[in-house]
Order: C-alpha cells, then structure tokens, then sequence
C-alpha cells in the first residue's frame, strides 16, 4: 500500500481486515465503533497488529497507541496522524 | 552524594576476600549459618552499605555510580559469586524497583528517590499477589484518588505478596489498579514513601518462608486504608503497565547476568572437589565423565554469559530490540543455569546432599537458584512475551541487519542507557542473529574450528525452519491460551538468539586477552555443543513430540571434555573467574587448590 493512496477510510478497511482475521469473525459481525476488547482484542494482539502496521505502512508504532485508540476508527485516525507526521 | 562523585571504590572481591577462608566475616560458612537462621550475613549488608551498593544503582546523571550497565553487572558480581541471596535481598529488588522511577518519574520524583537510594534506604517491590502469578494485567490491588478537605492522595487497597524487604525497606512501589475497565491502561505505579503517609498505614507483619532464598525478608504487605499523596503517582495514570513492561527489559538481563556468577562460583569450586575426593579407586578428576560434567556446567555457563551479557549491551545498543531479547534471555538463561547446577550436583554427589564442608555452599546455590526461573518474571511469561510477536520477528529477521560489534563486545564503551527509547515494540532489526547470517563471521567461525562447521549448518537451517514456521502462525494461536506449537516456536527462538549471542561474543573475544574465546581453544566449540543440545532432531521429524528426557543427540567427544576440564583448572587456580570475562576474583588461600590434575 503505497503512502500517497492512503487515506483514514483505506486504513479504517485494512483494520477491518486484520481485526475480522485476527478474531477470525464476520466482517459484518462488527463495526469501526465497537470496542475492540469486545471482539476479544486483548492487549497480546496489540502487539501482533503493532508488528503488522510498522511492516506493512514502514512506520514505528508503540503498542500503547493501540491500548490508547481501542477502536478500529479512533485507531486509524492516531495511525493516520503517525503516518503524516514521518 | 559527595561520596558518589569521586573515583569508583575497590571492588567487591577485595572487600570480600576469599569466601574458602577459615575466618572473615563474609565466608561461606558465614552464609551458611545465617541461611539456616534465615537471615541474611549482617556484617555483608554493613559492607555493602559502607561500599555504597545503593550508589550503583543510581544513574550517573542523578548522582549515582550506573553509567554503563554491563560496568553495574561486573561491579556486583562478587555478592553473586557468594550469595545469591544477599544479591537479591539487599539488594537487586531495590534496582528493580527504582528502574520505574528512572524511567517515568518527574524531575522531583527521581532526584528524591535518588537522594534515598544514596543514603542507603531501600525500595520493596510491590507488585506481585499470588492469586494472578505473573498475570499484572488481573491485579487486585486498587488505588482511589480520594479526597479529605484540601487534601487529596491515592487510598491503596488490597494485598501484595512474596515482597522483598516489604517491612525494613523505608519505600515501597505499588503496582495498582486505578479503573475498573479491563486491559492494560487500568494500572497506575504509586511510590510510598513511608514517612510521608497522610492516613493509615499497612501490615507487614507476615513473612513467607521459602525453599531457597531463606535469608532474604519476603513478606506480605496488607493495606489499612493507606493514604499516599497525590504525587506518590510514577507518571501518569493508567501508565503502570507500560513502564513495568519497560523496566522489566532492564532488570531481566541484569538479573540473569549476575546469577551467571553463582554458576562461575561452583563451577570453580567443583575443582577442588574433584581432586580431593577419592572414588572408585581413582580421583573424581580422574573420571571421565566427571569431567564431562564439568566441561558441560562450564559450557552453559559459556552460552549463558555470552548470552545475558549481550542483552544487557543491547540496553545501550539497541534498546528498541530489548523487549524480545530480554525476554528471551530471562526465560533461556535460568534454564541453562539450573540444568547446570544439576549436572554439579551430580558431581558433588553426596556431598552435595549432606552440605559437606567445605562444599556445602553448593547445596545453598542449588536451592537459591531455583528462584530464578520463578521470582521477578517468570519462565512462562517470558515466552508469553514473545509469541505475540513471532510473526514479526519472522518477517524482521529476514531484514539484513547491521552486524553490531558493541553487542557483543565486553569492551563496548557503552555510556548512559538511554531510557527513553525502551520501547514495548519488536525492534527493528533483528541484531542479535545477524551473526549467524552474517557469511564472514560464519566462515571465520568455521575455518578456525572446522569441528563446528556442521553445528553451525545446522544453526543456520534453524534459523530458516522458524521464521517459516513463525510466520505461518495464525493470530488465533498467539493469545493468552496459546497453542503449545506457539509455545515451543517462541522457546526455539530463544535459543537461536542465544546462538547469535556466542558467535558475536566468540567473534569479539577471539583476539581479546580475557575472553575464553582467545585463552581456551575449545570454548566456542564446547558452547556450542551445549546450546546445541537444544536442536530438535532434523527438520522432517519435526512433527513428532520431543520427550524432554529423550537422549542429546549431540556428541561429546572425550578429548574436547578433557581439554576444556584442564582449562577449568587453570582458570581456577589462576583465580580467574569463568564466563565470557576471565577476569581476577579473589584467589583462594584453600590449599586444597595447590595441587594439579
């Protein structure tokens, strides 16, 4: 995914993506909105999807980013501002 | 503080003296007697107080003695080559404490703590209840921002348990939950100073009696409606668990490299033994596969250094990879450090078992060792640390990284750890396995020892197998609940880094004067034997459980046992201490160590 495409709404998708594997459930079954620890986000895949984002968009992210944004939204509006700022 | 600013004080070995001696105040008889009376040796304590041990805690920019912190390890590696629980319950639980406040406490927080540590007084470490082992994130224990009039401060409730110094330590630091939702920003860290509570207090009456350990004071501290100030707070709230999980890279590789010196210590003296006890007809040191059982301690204690060592460098050198490496070091090195301590028993035998004089200490070393892979982080949550990370490891390692020399090199001039850049991700390279994927360090490796060429190989391969496997985890499989695949992949990992470790620490030491790489000709060989033991067999049997008792497919040649025995010796009687630094301890006056193999 190159930088210049990227916008909040194809990195809200791409959380989509990851969230519905990770917990392995519907894409339908959620939304940006719901609380990631309701999908049974825990604090472990916050390090996986960590390792996922730096690899995937060649940025470094703190898992504390995640622990502060615990929606797929609030995150990829914080992951959006990280990604301009480098 | 005037003390701290000048010149560093004598070492600790020469403070000491020699341990063996019939007489002196810090002998192993002496910490013999007080283990059995569960108490640690008080004229050591006074010692280590009028040394200043709370100054090598301190970082240089806040008064203290700490800049460099493999410098802090080899300061204080004479208390571990004695006692193991002097080290942790003078001691080390106070480092382990004061690393939070390092990190994230504000400008007055950290000079009054570091005033304190500089007087002498000492900090409990409050963050363990039994209920949730190492599980932070379940903790009981709250604190309530409350207020009475004008004044406000955090009302502490709840239990902590198996606390070092939780009733002589004059400071405590509390890990609490400060909101009821879950996850990891619902902790705070509080530091109770005990002369500054505003209402209350708290019961620290209890002491937990243990196997090892015994002179160390762990207790229970049970809170009274406690009321600490408002500024007792460690950084911000809801910040507890990121900076524990920061600290805890710091004191996981330091504790694992100074209990490398308790191992140095019985292996030592595990030669004397041999050649005064008679068995069989001949000397133990005679027996071939006594020094067999020597030559494998040593060799653990090689891979443990070399590997402990390096993942405390890394702190200064590349302090974005010490989540992983710390980790990995805090779970493999207890490992190697216990199992050679059984191989030592063996060969001590019943004199290990009757605490015959003077090898008795060895017995206490046995027991006060098992502490390791339990206190502080325990094995499994080591692990747990890493699976979650597997699959980016995977794709990271596979990312050329710059050959590091200062990792691996025990003259790095390291300076001050640069605190703020612990941070809770994988890193960015993986720095501590470029050596084994680094062609010119490989095959130096193999055209000076062409015996391990095989090894190395077979190293190599493992490196390819795991990051397949790794990346091929699925999500599901990284939780809490991880399957035992995950399990076994992150305990793989470990002992891959550590074999990245030994060929740098072989690499730099080579045309070092002090390394064994450079005084012993079969010391990387023989490391790596024993790591090696740890290879599955071949690839395509993979599927197949391993029995933790099935047999080490990995040969000793007598000849290498024997050669690396009579080096044992000669460090021995040299007064040199064993490891990846061979360096003049205190030589003993015991004349049992005049005679030669």
């Amino acid at each position: 995914m190159t930088i210049e495409a990227l916008t909040v709404v194809t990195l809200e998708r791409w959380l989509r993506d990851r969230v519905a594997a990770y917990g392995e459930l519907a894409p339908d079954a959620f939304t940006v909105d719901t609380p990631l620890t309701e999908l049974g986000f825990n604090s472990v895949y916050a390090l996986t999807i960590c390792g996922d984002i730096e690899d995937t968009f060649d940025i470094d992210v703190d898992p504390t980013v995640v622990w502060d944004n615990p929606t797929i939204r609030r995150l990829a509006a914080a992951l959006y501002a990280v990604i301009k700022k480098e | 503080m005037s003390r701290t600013t000048a010149e560093p004080p004598a070492g600790l070995e020469e403070l000491f003296g020699d341990p063996l001696s019939p007489d002196g105040a810090f002998t192993y008889e002496s910490i013999l007697a007080a283990d059995a009376q569960r108490r640690l040796v008080e004229p050591a304590e006074t010692l280590l107080n009028q040394w200043g041990f709370g100054a090598e805690l301190v970082p240089v920019h806040l008064g203290g003695r700490w800049r460099s912190t493999e410098d802090l390890v080899r300061r204080l590696l004479p208390i571990f080559r004695r006692d193991l629980a002097l080290g942790l319950g003078h001691g080390i639980t106070t480092f382990m404490a004061a690393v939070n406040v390092w990190l994230r406490g504000d400008e007055r927080s950290r000079h009054d703590l570091a005033a304190r540590l500089l007087r002498g007084e000492r900090v409990a470490v409050c963050f363990h209840e039994l209920a949730h082992g190492n599980d932070l994130l379940q903790n009981d224990c709250t604190a309530t921002l409350v207020e009475d009039g004008p004044v406000r401060g955090w009302r502490i409730d709840g239990a902590k348990e198996v606390i070092n110094n939780v009733e002589r330590a004059e400071s405590a630091l509390i890990f609490a939950r400060t909101s009821d939702e879950p996850g990891p920003r619902s902790f705070s860290l509080l530091l109770w100073n005990k002369d500054a509570s505003l209402a209350g207090g708290a019961d620290t009456g209890r002491r937990v009696l243990t196997a090892g350990v015994r002179g160390c004071r762990l207790g229970v501290i049970e809170f009274d409606r406690l009321v600490v100030p408002e500024d007792a707070l460690i950084g911000d709230v809801g910040d507890g668990a990121a900076t524990a999980l920061r600290a805890f890279q710091i004191t996981r590789p330091v504790v694992s490299a100074l209990a490398v010196g308790t191992l140095d210590a019985a292996t030592r003296l595990a030669v004397p033994y041999m050649r005064g006890r008679a068995l069989y007809g001949d000397r133990v040191w005679d027996l071939p596969h006594a020094r067999l059982l020597l030559t494998r301690a040593w060799a653990a204690l090689l891979v443990a250094d070399a590997f402990a060592r390096t993942a405390v460098r890394a702190l200064h050198v590349r302090p974005d990879e010490s989540y992983l490496l710390s980790a990995a070091a805090k779970y493999l090195v207890p490992k190697l450090l216990n199992d050679a301590m059984y191989d030592l028993s063996v060969l001590f035998g019943s004199s290990f078992y009757t605490v015959t004089s003077p090898y008795g200490i060895f017995e206490k070393w046995f027991r006060d060792l098992e502490i390791l892979p339990i206190g502080h982080a325990g094995s499994t949550s080591c692990l747990l640390s890493l699976i979650p990370y597997l699959p980016t490891w995977a794709r990271r390692s596979r990312k050329s990284a710059p050959y590091e020399a200062a990792l691996f090199a025990a003259s790095a001039d390291l300076g001050e750890l640069p605190f703020a850049e612990l941070g809770l991700g994988a890193g960015r390279f993986d720095s501590v396995t470029a050596p084994l994927r680094d062609e010119a360090i490989t095959s130096a490796l193999c055209s000076a020892h062409p015996s391990v060429a095989r090894l190395v190989d077979r190293w190599v391969d493992e490196l390819t197998a795991l990051q397949d496997a790794a990346a091929a985890l699925s999500p599901a499989s990284l939780r809490s609940d991880a399957s035992p695949e995950a399990f076994d992949l992150a305990r793989r990992l470990t002992g891959l880094m550590a074999v990245g470790a030994l060929l740098g620490s072989w690499h730099e030491g080579r045309v070092r004067e002090t390394s064994p790489f450079s005084r012993s000709p079969v010391a990387v060989e023989t490391a790596l034997l024993r790591i090696s033991e740890l290879l599955r067999p071949a690839a395509s049997d993979s599927s197949v459980p391993v029995p933790r008792s099935a047999p080490s497919r990995v040969r000793w040649p007598q000849h290498l046992a024997d050669a690396a025995a009579a080096h044992i010796a000669s460090a021995t009687d040299a007064g040199l201490s064993l490891g990846v630094e061979e360096l003049v301890t205190t030589r003993p006056s015991h004349s049992s160590h005049e005679r030669n193999p």
